[in-house]
């Protein structure tokens, strides 16, 4: 230690003396620059800003922690991590993430954070942390409601856990640069961010490999300019531009195609469109990209359900996409690609991604799998998805109301066929009704007789339990086997109640309709599946004759009647789907047909029949497929459900809700 | 109503649920004994319940209840299952599993103490109206769950072809290779190139 540091090589700053050290620079060796932003396409990127990126073919989100050039101009940026809760399933545990919710890398470890080139930057992503941190600045509603993705806890790579908390720094920087972006944050505190800067240098270099790389401030040449752009979608206004021999390497954007990075065609021609200028633009772009990666089966659809539809510009663009899809779907196929035909803006280009998507994705794809995929978290875009679940079902609901049978009135078709002369009818129903009811029913006792007449009357009246009788006593046990539901289907006598609380026992929709039409019927709920909605309970009701089912579908058709919380009942004719249509169970396959059979049957009788498939198999790779297509239809009875609620609740809201006394 | 029996049965009732796993894209030829083979390796299987489909053909996925020993093997079942695909009697459609409903059961009991009423609504009050609506929107509700149950079914389908089409592929390869080397070409060939082939 006592000798001078001559060396021509890696000097090492010596800081434990605090008199004067000899000290000298040897050979330069590279070096490295670090910046606090950078400007590409027009859109503006600071540190600490949060950006979609493609890395190892997918599309991750991270924070910029460091945007750095090294030697010969090439510009990395370092990230941390969010990660997609599908990356970390197997860690959750009993962890439920939210809809758009990511987890912040953190702790010590792989997957903590990656140097990435600078081009592998797809696009700008709104980030909000809506964690009650007391270091983090809360987000507004508004901000919350527009943003593509938020965080509120962190996953560590170390200990593979979700936490809560927020650690004090995570690689090294400060936690607080990850929070929500302070509005007073906005102007010339050099101070604080050039001092990650410094202190994050050293790490710099080993990372890198670049030995003997300048640190020092001087040799930084940061050069300081504070620039106004109205368009920068958040409030930074700390600027730093490239250095003067940097801006010819990045500032066009077909430069960018040629470097290594972009990898197939489809991106080529993406980032041929003109450069514009609004970070919006990004986003669209972004989800292009997504659509089109399509190459790479693996999570391509997750990819595309996390990353489109988000932002509130792409709101437009989705709804062209859907729009414009039919039209131009057809001929448009892979080839198309390279040459897009010249247009004038973004948008257009991502129309034509998502419609070459479409028919690489399936030839028979309807708009549903379109709505699921660009169904955002974003309120007006549900909006714009539901527009289109309508339009698709305008047609599907006359199909599917005109093969109902026709109810036993010609009044009482379709609701909307009824309504014009609806007046007329009720009157006349009420009265027959309650003529039937009483003519009927004079028999049974005071109590009958004031319930019939209650009910009639308007007001709540409480189901009470059916006497004593046993329906079993006319109805054989096995009523609810297929061919006997059959049967009674085409006897008529079955009808299907629907909008039931789902929690209804059989007993309980016997009871109701005892108490209503005094009919004692058998009724079976039916049991509700992945599938089922979860707002209208079903059940299956078989009266003893045809004219009493016809009767309680006449009246369910023609009056309301309504459960104390307002929801109607509504009555059906379902006709149950014949069987014998199978052809087989899709999904299983055997390779070698005349063997196979024998192996079904011995597979049938073997005891050892099920297995969980080793990750090295094709068979895995098939499975994961279906594990695709099972997450993908999840989002659309997600979607469906939701669409659903919106349409149901502002009417429920409507109905007085009168709860037993 | 609600006598403390019914109560007791009511609560046995929520106990089981939590016990239970909706088990569902079975193939229609899974039997009781299947499932209770394919299950009894991560616990003790108490019941298989096949739910009935009513509204679809025969060939279609089944689902069923499985009812375990306790919440807990449930659980655990749920969450391997859902890392690793799980096949029974066949492949390569895994499985899926989730937790059980209680909408989901046939035989549930009342809910104890609860009272229902009902009522028909006079035609003149303004609510008329919107139960109509309510009604409408119900039967259009089921129209689309069962158009998008129709649009699930046909992409199962397809994804089933799919994967036939690469299987026989991948199997047409193996018999040719396996061919080549039964008849002796693969050695011939070997021969002449001086390669060493390793027996097959």
């Amino acid at each position: 230690m006592s000798q001078p540091m001559e060396h021509k090589e890696k000097p090492f700053p010596e800081l434990k003396r605090d008199h004067i050290i000899p000290f000298s620079w040897g050979v330069r060796r590279g070096s490295i620059n670090l910046y606090e932003s950078f400007t590409l396409e027009g859109v503006k990127y600071s540190l600490y800003d949060t950006v979609c990126l493609r890395h190892n073919g997918q599309a991750g989100i991270g924070k910029l922690i460091r945007i750095l050039e090294i030697d010969n101009h090439e510009k990395k940026v370092e990230v941390v991590w969010f990660f997609k809760p599908r990356e970390i399933a197997s860690f959750l545990g009993d962890v439920e993430p939210l809809k758009q919710e990511l987890f912040l890398a953190c702790g010590e470890g792989k997957g903590l954070s990656n140097v990435n080139p600078l081009e592998a930057i797809i696009g700008k992503c709104d980030m909000v942390c809506s964690s009650k941190d007391q270091r983090n600045p809360q987000p507004t509603e508004k901000e919350l409601e527009s943003a593509d993705f938020l965080f509120y806890r962190t996953f560590d790579v170390g200990s593979r856990k979700v936490l809560e908390n927020f650690p004090s720094s995570i690689a090294g920087i400060k936690v607080d640069h990850f929070f929500n972006k302070r509005s007073s944050d906005t102007l010339g505190d050099g101070s604080e961010c050039k001092e990650p800067l410094k202190a994050e240098s050293p790490k710099c270099d080993i990372r890198l490999g670049a030995p003997g790389c300048t640190s020092s401030t001087s040799s930084r040449q940061i050069k300081s300019s504070i620039r106004d752009r109205p368009h920068a979608r958040d409030n930074i206004k700390r600027s730093v531009q490239f250095l003067p021999a940097s801006p010819s390497d990045i500032g066009p954007a077909k430069k960018r195609k040629l470097l290594p990075f972009s990898g197939n065609r489809s991106d080529d021609a993406l980032f041929n469109p003109p450069t514009t200028a609004s970070g919006e633009e990004k986003h669209v772009k972004l989800s292009c990209i997504e659509n089109t990666d399509l190459s790479a089966r693996k999570s391509s659809y997750l990819e595309t359900r996390e990353f489109t539809g988000k932002g509130p510009v792409n709101k437009k663009h989705v709804g062209t996409g859907i729009s414009h899809k039919f039209s131009e779907v057809r001929n448009r196929t892979d080839d198309a690609l390279p040459n897009p035909p010249t247009t004038a803006s973004g948008e257009e280009k991502h129309v034509k991604l998502s419609c070459i998507e479409n028919t690489d994705l399936s030839a028979r794809k309807s708009s549903y799998s379109e709505i699921s995929e660009f169904t955002g978290k974003e309120p007006v875009n549900e909006q714009h998805v539901g527009t289109v679940i309508s339009q698709k079902f305008s047609e599907v609901r006359n199909r599917t109301d005109d093969a109902l049978p026709n109810p036993p009135t010609t009044a009482s078709g379709e609701d909307k066929n009824v309504k014009p002369s609806f007046r007329k009818n009720t009157d006349l129903s009420t009265r027959k009704s309650s003529y039937s009811k009483t003519s009927e029913f004079t028999g049974k006792g005071p109590v009958n007789k004031q319930q019939v007449s209650m009910s009639i009357s308007s007001k709540f009246s409480e189901v009470t339990r059916r006497p004593g009788m046993d329906a079993s006593k006319w109805l054989k046990l096995e009523v609810w086997a297929a061919e006997r539901l059959n049967e009674a289907n085409d006897k008529g006598t079955l009808l299907v109640l629907e909008n039931l609380e789902p929690s209804f026992a059989a007993s309980e929709v016997e009871d109701i309709v005892w108490h209503v039409f005094k009919e004692n019927v058998k009724a079976k709920m039916v049991q509700s599946t992945a599938f089922s909605s979860l707002r209208s309970g079903q059940a299956l009701v078989i009266f003893k004759t045809k004219e009493a089912a016809d009767n309680v579908m006449f009246e369910l058709l023609n009056g309301c009647l309504v459960l104390g919380d307002g929801r109607p009942i509504v009555g059906r004719r379902k006709i149950i789907r014949k069987v014998g249509v199978a052809e087989r169970f899709a999904g299983h396959l055997s390779i070698d047909r005349g063997r196979s059979y024998k192996q079904r049957e011995e597979m049938r009788n073997a005891v050892s029949t099920s297995h969980f498939s080793q990750d090295n198999t094709i068979e895995f790779e098939m499975a994961i497929q279906w594990r695709e297509l099972e997450e993908k239809t999840r989002i659309w009875w997600a979607a469906l459900q939701e669409q659903q609620g919106k349409e149901i609740e502002p009417l429920m809201k409507q109905m007085k809700i009168q709860s037993p006394e | 109503m609600g006598t403390s029996s019914e109560e007791e049965e009511y609560n046995a009732f929520l106990e089981k649920v939590k016990r239970t796993i909706y088990v569902d894209n079975l193939a229609p030829q899974v039997t009781e004994s299947v499932m209770r083979t394919a299950f009894n390796q991560f616990g003790y299987v108490k019941s298989v319940q096949f739910i009935p489909v009513y509204l679809e053909p025969k060939n279609a996925p089944r689902a069923a209840l499985v009812e375990m020993d306790n919440p807990k093997q449930a659980a655990g079942i749920i969450d391997e299952m859902g890392k690793y695909p799980f096949m029974i009697l066949g492949m390569p459609r895994p499985v899926r599993s989730s937790a059980a409903r209680l909408e989901m059961f046939e035989d549930r009991p009342r809910k104890p103490g609860r009272k229902i009423i009902c009522r028909w609504l006079d035609p003149k009050e303004p609510e008329f109206e919107v139960a109509k609506k309510l009604k409408a929107a119900v039967r259009r509700h089921a129209a689309e769950a069962s158009t998008v149950l129709e649009e699930q079914r046909a992409e199962e389908e397809k994804l089933a072809n799919q994967q036939k089409d690469v299987l026989t592929a991948h199997h047409n390869k193996y018999e040719l290779l396996q061919a080549l080397f039964e008849d002796g070409s693969a050695q011939r060939l070997g021969r002449h190139y001086e390669m060493a082939l390793a027996d097959a």
